[in-house]
């Protein structure tokens, strides 16, 4: 009876851990990471998208961003200071590419001030057509979340690899 | 189904997928391999088992494969190493040169000499890796300098 008693207890305290990590916990980093869920899902194409859903998906795309950012995405693309120019190089990438799917592999996070600042290390698979040609590009990237009208966004977001090619800072 | 003792199957159920976590997480995790940087020796799309215990007690040796941590604790890059700590490294026509000596590298499919680079010291405590795919252009290809304490292991198979 004892024994039943204590492997009831058990359970229900991993099924009570389990809960908290699910549903409670630190909300503001589950914000955080469904926010970069959502920006991977945003920056897919499919072939045959028109452009009035380029458009629109690009204005989507900038909304997961603060007023004011500053974001090296890498080469080919060029550094972005502005949300309008945010929309300008989604749109014309989005316009390049036959199709993008944007998978995020993993990702950490630590807080510069907790609830209000945090910066991700985020690894990504990138498969893109371009001209007819599908590469698979792994990234790692360094995202500044901050609260913005009580929502998570980017203000600031650079390349961040752990091998540095002398050659480029191109990476495949 | 679960037993004359569905708790005591629950248990050793959570026990057991606690263990399988922590193996995979901190000794021997399942890679999956995205990308054609290590072709021909290892594929796209292929799986493999990492060994993070590999280079605990021991550093890694040129032509061994390591994983360097990219972010979180699930994602790597699988690269070869080619030059060591102190080393100066350099390409030339696509052959690998060790303080200005040529290496032999076993391992390539052949047939790719597209790769230069200047002699490029490699700084203590850090490596220089590469993957085996040298049909990529160098400025394309993921290479170069990794620090050591990046380098989060190596592959068990």
């Amino acid at each position: 009876m004892v024994r039943t008693w204590t492997l009831g207890l058990v359970v229900a305290t991993v099924l009570l851990a389990g809960c908290w990590w699910l549903f409670g916990g630190d909300s503001d980093l589950r914000k955080i990471t469904r926010q970069s869920e959502k920006l991977a899902a945003a920056l897919h194409k499919a072939p045959g998208d028109g452009l009035l859903g380029i458009a629109a998906r690009s204005h989507e795309i900038a909304d997961f961003f603060a007023k004011k950012i500053t974001l090296t995405p890498g080469e080919p693309l060029p550094g972005i200071g502005s949300r309008e120019e945010l929309v300008t190089v989604a749109a014309t990438t989005l316009q390049a590419a036959s199709s993008l799917d944007v998978k995020i592999l993993d990702r950490d996070l630590n807080w510069v001030e907790p609830h209000v600042k945090a910066t991700m290390h985020v690894a990504v698979e990138v498969v893109v057509t371009l001209q007819g040609e599908r590469q698979k590009l792994m990234h790692t990237y360094e995202l500044t979340w901050i609260l913005e009208e009580e929502r998570w966004v980017i203000a600031n977001a650079q390349v961040s690899e752990s091998i540095r090619n002398p050659a480029s800072s191109d990476r495949r | 189904m679960w037993g004359r003792r569905p708790l005591v199957t629950l248990l050793r159920a959570a026990v057991l997928g606690t263990l399988l976590y922590l193996t995979g997480r901190f000794a021997f995790p399942p890679v999956h391999v995205s990308g054609l940087s290590m072709e021909p020796t290892i594929h796209d799309g292929t799986w493999r088992i990492g060994n993070k215990l590999k280079f605990l007690s021991r550093d890694p040796q040129r032509g061994e494969l390591v994983m360097v941590s990219m972010a979180g604790w699930r994602a790597f890059y699988l690269k070869r190493v080619l030059g060591l700590p102190g080393e100066t490294i350099a390409f030339k026509n696509g052959a690998l040169l060790i303080n200005g000596k040529v290496t032999a590298e076993s391992y390539l499919a052949g047939g790719d000499d597209t790769w230069n680079l200047s002699p490029l010291r490699v700084p203590k405590g850090e490596y220089f890796v590469a993957g085996d795919n040298r049909a990529v252009p160098l400025p394309m290809h993921t290479a170069g300098l990794t620090r050591r304490g990046d380098i989060a292991g190596g592959l068990l198979w």
